[in-house]
């Protein structure tokens, strides 16, 4: 293609008026919107609150299934203990591991799903200190772990291992909350 | 109440967000609603406008936002692929130059849509490749490819008409 037959091209394009004046006045519709607009805008942030009303419910529902399913498992946990003879032995306790507990499980995973996908909601700072907490909480967890399959029988390993569960829950729940009012804040503006 | 002074940004940009809009629809109608949302969601995010491009480019940001909305909303519908654009609502001063610009004008609107989109952007209205691309969520190289193809297109069309006359 000749370049020339562009360049004669361009010029055209350039000149061509970049104002083109509406077949009608659209002002009293765009001021109508705009009115109408500010008018619903407080409506327009209600459908938010009954779902942040809900997430705060659904937390609230959440922590409550775990903390009840750790007070049993914690009940279980004592009297297997107590019934194991002698520490030292060959008895293999039952519970070194989280409770299996199917609703516990599920509680659980959900909170865990909702820390991770708010996680990057924090700003960097605290999120690199959640999750060196995080990881404090579990090597804790492995250490007790293995402290009590040498000591199954000690009561205060296994309210040890019984605390890590409840700080990592916590964490979790902490993360939950604190980025629920971020949210909640944001639906508001 | 809607400010006086917003009244004034609109009545100062309407003509060129409405050519803008009706270059890249194709159609008078849907071109003034195009323009209208444009100045709702300008009032709306005027806030954000924070001085760091001029109020045409910020307006043209807007008005290629809507009217690719739009084209998500009414796929096939309303908005041509390709198509002629309506002469007549292109109100231009009378005589032997306008008739020429309208012939530009009707080359244009047959071009595919992709294509015309980054010559309305870059060819008339003056942006970057750059800024083009932003506004239409492509890459820049695409932006040239497409201004290529329109360019091609377009002068293939008028070298036809030109013969023909």
């Amino acid at each position: 293609m000749n370049p020339s037959r562009f360049d004669s091209l361009d010029a055209a394009l350039a000149s061509l008026p970049r104002e083109v004046r509406p077949g009608r006045e659209l002002w009293p519709e765009i001021a109508r919107g705009i009115a109408d607009g500010v008018r619903q805008a407080p409506r327009a942030a209600w459908p938010q609150w009954p779902m942040a009303l809900a997430a705060s419910l659904l937390l609230a529902s959440l922590v409550g299934a775990l903390c009840w399913s750790v007070a049993r498992e914690r009940t279980t946990a004592e009297i297997l203990a107590r019934r194991t003879p002698v520490a030292g032995t060959a008895t293999v306790p039952v519970s070194l591991q989280l409770p299996q507990d199917a609703d516990y499980v599920a509680a659980r995973a959900a909170l865990e799903r909702t820390f991770n996908e708010r996680l990057d909601l924090l700003a960097p700072a605290t999120r690199d200190r959640v999750r060196a907490d995080l990881a404090t909480i579990r090597k804790a967890n492995a250490d007790i772990s293995a402290a009590l399959a040498q000591d199954p029988a000690s009561p205060l390993l296994w309210q040890l291992l019984r605390n890590t569960w409840q700080q990592e829950i916590n964490l979790y729940t902490s993360v939950a909350q604190t980025t629920q009012s971020m949210l909640t804040r944001s639906t508001r503006s | 109440m809607v400010d006086v002074e917003f009244e004034a940004i609109y009545r100062s940009h309407v003509d060129q967000v409405y050519g803008l809009c009706l270059r890249m629809t194709g159609q008078p109608a849907l071109a003034e609603d195009c323009t209208q949302e444009c100045f709702i969601a300008a009032w709306r995010a005027l806030r954000t406008f924070e001085g760091r491009s001029r109020m045409s480019t910020w307006l043209h940001r807007i008005a290629v936002n809507t009217v690719l909305t739009l084209r998500r909303r009414r796929p096939g519908d309303a908005l041509r692929e390709a198509g002629e654009l309506d002469e007549a609502a292109l109100q231009m001063p009378g005589g032997a130059e306008a008739a020429g610009t309208l012939d530009i004008e009707a080359a244009m609107g047959r071009l595919p849509q992709g294509a015309r989109d980054v010559l309305v952007l870059v060819g008339v209205y003056g942006h970057s490749h750059e800024e083009a691309a932003a506004m239409l969520g492509i890459a820049a190289g695409t932006s040239k490819a497409q201004l290529h193809r329109a360019r091609r297109l377009m002068a293939q069309q008028l070298g036809i008409a030109m013969e023909a006359a």
